[in-house]
């Protein structure tokens, strides 16, 4: 998308590109508006005015993969399991968490026995019951409703689910049945220490069969669609906006303060930004042309989230299936310049994989494979390459964005410099890329891994065991799939980690990818925007605790006239 | 006139079925398909889907299924927006598209004859230089920079207009004048041409030597025919305009069908993609037609009629 649009900046337009920047100048030298003094009174009006950079294709929590889609989804639907601000699991529609103790989790830890709360009612009134759930995994796992997308296969370890979406089990054969209105069964095929986290996710939300039958395709439509969190859905403009309402009968503990949630579909981050500049929206992201003009802005609000950035190697071919190689890589690249050059000083440098915040992350894990011109250069030299000599010509391949471009020229010239080795950049446009990228086709290159939730399990079996379903690299190290397979089936937690540790340690010792640097978010949050909470796994900022937010008073608008409640 | 219309409206249906060809098999050859994402579908996932859609068959039966369809007025569902009609999904975005265009049509239309006309008449004044000024400005003056000069001194700097979205006249204001400066400096370009060209014409001496007032001299005489070239820029111009423009559209955060289109393409929403491409090759179609149609009402020698 942004292809085209650079594509119009052609050498003739390089004077009225001047011209745009002096204006530009002279309205950055007036200083925008600050709004009014924010009180600490709440504005009669609760409005909530975000942006999302595109349409999201869909509602449907099953489906919902995208950060827009996710961000909205979460809002309309809540599951057995929610998040505190700290990402551990709390109960919602549950009425406990399963322990051992209590009896929710059988001595075998294949049975999960939840207790339902009887007062979780649907947006229409209906009560919630634990055939909802049933039947949402049901959905979930049948090949021909069309409804699987990237999250169905966290749940695939509960019974009978590959068998049915393999077409060879049927819906009624899978391991989620409702004992009674208020009591949820999950039987799973191996133990899965992470299931109630997994159940904390929008994949897990109950549904409405009688609705989704009744409209089929179109139940996510604003009239058709129930829900049971604290907003609804109240209208929807395709590529325009959304309007979430508070659900006046919500059930939950996190009753919203907010009466409506308001999403403007943006497309470009330079327009949003001045959107928010007039006042339109209430929060907004700073593309990176703009940070250094916001850094240090008193509505700049910049965090850490779960990602890691990471060159990637095909294992398979000479010259990245050495070690010793991938190593000399690691050691050749200063991280923290890359973060001042390429990412305009917004994130962190990575040495891990795993990233700072994410249980089990270990700050010791590749500190010595960081940033060091000599280690490089012996390492080269030990796999046979002195001085870069013989090294054969490697191609760099990556997904058509400008930040990907500018990442890398600057590792082009940085292996160029520090290890005399040359790399062509061969840039495909997204799709294409992708495409290639999953069949393994491709020397080098570059992919970012964010957080689906805040398990090693998210992050390293899937990627690095020699039979991980995400394993497009071919990286294979038997020690490593070992303690990746015993931590899978690990029910004490700090054991768990352990083992997960100690994989992390030997997947980047080996450099089965070579980390560079872990973004954070960075966003323009108006004064009068109380109570946001973020989280290290939002899709967009504090879009697991919006109930909590509250809109303040501002100088701007005029007092509220009702008498005080 | 009337066997003419006929025969070119049925000249429609193989254009479109060569059209139809040439993006199915194009589409289905980039490679990527609607389930790519930087998240990936387990292979059992894709199997569902592509069961569940069609595309594990082989594409000359997929595209035969389409022409069937199509036939009956179904085109399809999308992709992306797992079972939605395409007709749904296109039909929003061509109404907006539309009124913008039409919108950015009049005003560059109205904008471009009057520099056009004036600044002929007033050749080597100060008034035809200031025209062939904003001419050749507002030609080189890509959109998107326009658009975002636009932004930042009426949104971001006298806060007088909203940055983007669509349904108020002040919406309008920014996007109609972003797409309207280049068309309406072609427009004053050619108009001006034309004019000059037909000023020194016979007919024209002849009309002043009756006696005839100025302006019916300027109006009915000399406009009428330097008209045609114009209307030859018009035509296609008119399709560009009311079929959307990705640019402005992604810029003003307008809902329109040049933003879906762009973004189908790069999602692999086949359906989408089709749907699209169809309606596109249909309004040029259209646009020429009308532009043919036009030259015989202005042009009493240009007729259509069978020869023999």
């Amino acid at each position: 998308m942004k292809r085209e649009l650079i594509g119009w900046l052609r050498p003739s337009h390089f004077a009225v590109a001047m011209l745009v920047a002096f204006i530009a100048a002279i309205a950055v030298a007036c200083g925008g508006d600050r709004g009014g003094q924010v009180s600490d009174q709440l504005s009669p009006n609760q409005e909530f005015r975000l942006r999302i950079a595109g349409d999201p294709s869909t509602l449907d929590p099953q489906l919902a993969s995208v950060a827009e889609e996710i961000s909205v989804a979460k809002q309309l639907f809540r599951g057995l399991f929610a998040y505190d601000q700290d990402l551990n699991v709390v109960p919602a529609v549950a009425r406990e968490l399963p322990t051992k103790k209590n009896g929710g989790i059988s001595e075998d830890g294949l049975v999960y026995t939840i207790p339902l709360r009887d007062d979780a009612t649907w947006s229409d009134g209906q009560a919630v019951t634990a055939h909802d759930f049933v039947y949402a995994f049901q959905r979930l796992f049948d090949p021909e409703a069309g409804a699987q997308g990237y999250y169905f296969s966290f749940y695939t370890a509960i019974e009978g689910a590959s068998e049915f979406s393999a077409g060879e089990g049927s819906a009624d054969a899978i391991g989620v049945a409702a004992l009674d209105e208020y009591t949820l069964q999950i039987k799973l095929t191996h133990e899965q220490p992470t299931l109630p986290t997994l159940l904390a996710l929008w994949p897990a939300s109950p549904l409405r069969q009688d609705l989704i039958e009744q409209h089929g395709a179109s139940w996510t439509e604003p009239g058709k669609l129930v829900g049971n969190g604290p907003f609804v859905l109240k209208e929807y403009t395709p590529n325009d906006r959304i309007v979430l309402e508070a659900n006046a009968g919500y059930w939950g503990d996190d009753q919203p303060t907010l009466q409506r949630l308001v999403y403007r579909i943006i497309p470009d981050d330079s327009a949003a930004v001045i959107a928010y500049e007039n006042g339109e929206i209430d929060m907004t992201q700073i593309p990176s042309a703009d940070s250094a003009r916001f850094q240090g802005d008193p509505e700049q609000v910049r965090y850490a989230q779960l990602e890691t950035y990471a060159i990637q190697y095909n294992h398979a071919a000479a010259p990245f299936d050495n070690a010793l190689v991938r190593q000399a890589i690691s050691r050749a690249i200063d991280r923290e310049a890359y973060v001042t050059a390429v990412r305009s000083g917004v994130g962190l440098p990575a040495l891990s994989w795993l990233p700072p915040g994410m249980p089990g992350a270990n700050g010791l894990v590749g500190q010595d494979l960081g940033f060091n011109l000599d280690e490089a250069r012996r390492l080269l030299a030990d796999a046979g390459f002195p001085d870069g000599e013989g090294f054969p010509a490697v191609t760099f391949t990556i997904a058509d964005r400008p930040d990907n471009r500018l990442t890398a020229e600057f590792l082009q010239e940085q292996l160029g410099q520090n290890l005399g080795i040359e790399i062509k950049i061969e840039t495909l446009e997204e799709g294409a890329f992708f495409d290639r990228y999953q069949q393994g086709d491709f020397q080098v290159t570059w992919l970012s891994w964010f957080a689906d939730y805040a398990d090693p399990e998210n992050w390293l079996p899937e990627q690095f065991a020699t039979t991980g379903g995400f394993n497009v690299l071919g990286y294979s190290n038997p020690q490593v799939d070992e303690l990746l397979a015993q931590a899978a089936g690990e029910l004490d937690q700090e054991t768990r980690l352990a083992l997960y540790d100690q994989a992390h340690r030997l997947i980047i010792e080996d450099q089965a990818v070579t980390p560079i640097f872990h973004p954070e978010r960075n966003y323009l949050v108006k004064a009068h925007v109380s109570d946001l909470i973020t989280t290290a796994l939002d899709a967009e900022p504090g879009d697991w605790f919006v109930a909590s937010v509250r809109i303040l008073q501002t100088g701007d608008q005029p007092p509220a006239s009702e008498p005080e409640e | 006139m009337a066997a003419y219309l006929v025969r070119r409206t049925l000249w429609l249906i193989p254009v479109l079925l060569a059209v139809a060809v040439i993006t199915f098999v194009l589409m289905h050859r980039v490679p990527g398909g609607p389930w790519d994402g930087s998240r990936q579908l387990t292979p059992e996932a894709q199997e569902n889907l592509d069961r569940a859609y069609g595309l594990d068959q082989p594409v000359w039966e997929q595209f035969g299924k389409y022409l069937l369809n199509l036939a009956q007025g179904d085109l399809g569902v999308s992709f992306r927006q797992r079972g939605r009609p395409v007709a749904d999904v296109l039909a929003d975005g061509i109404r907006v598209s539309a009124t913008l265009g039409l919108l950015a049509l009049a005003v560059s239309a109205t904008a471009g004859l009057t520099l056009g006309v004036v600044s002929a008449l007033r050749r080597n004044s100060a008034l035809d230089y200031a025209a062939v000024a904003f001419a050749t400005i507002g030609g080189s003056v890509p959109s998107f920079i326009l658009g975002m000069l636009l932004l930042v001194l009426f949104s971001a700097e006298l806060h007088w207009l909203p940055s983007g979205g669509w349904g108020s006249p002040q919406q309008a204001v920014m996007p109609v004048l972003a797409l309207s400066a280049w068309p309406a400096a072609y427009i004053a370009r050619v108009t001006r041409a034309s004019m000059l060209d037909v000023l020194g014409q016979e007919y024209v001496r002849t009309a002043r030597a009756k006696g005839l007032r100025e302006r019916a001299v300027v109006l009915r005489h000399m406009l009428r025919n330097a008209l045609i070239p114009v209307l030859t820029v018009i035509g296609p111009m008119a399709a560009v305009l009311v079929t959307g423009s990705f640019i402005v559209e992604h810029l003003f955060a307008i809902p329109g069908i040049g933003r879906t289109f762009v973004n189908s393409i790069g999602e692999r929403d086949y359906g989408v993609i089709m749907g699209a491409t169809l309606f596109y090759a249909f309004v040029v179609a259209v646009a020429n037609l009308a532009v043919d149609v036009l030259y015989a009402v202005l042009d009493p020698r240009i007729r259509y009629e069978a020869r023999g």
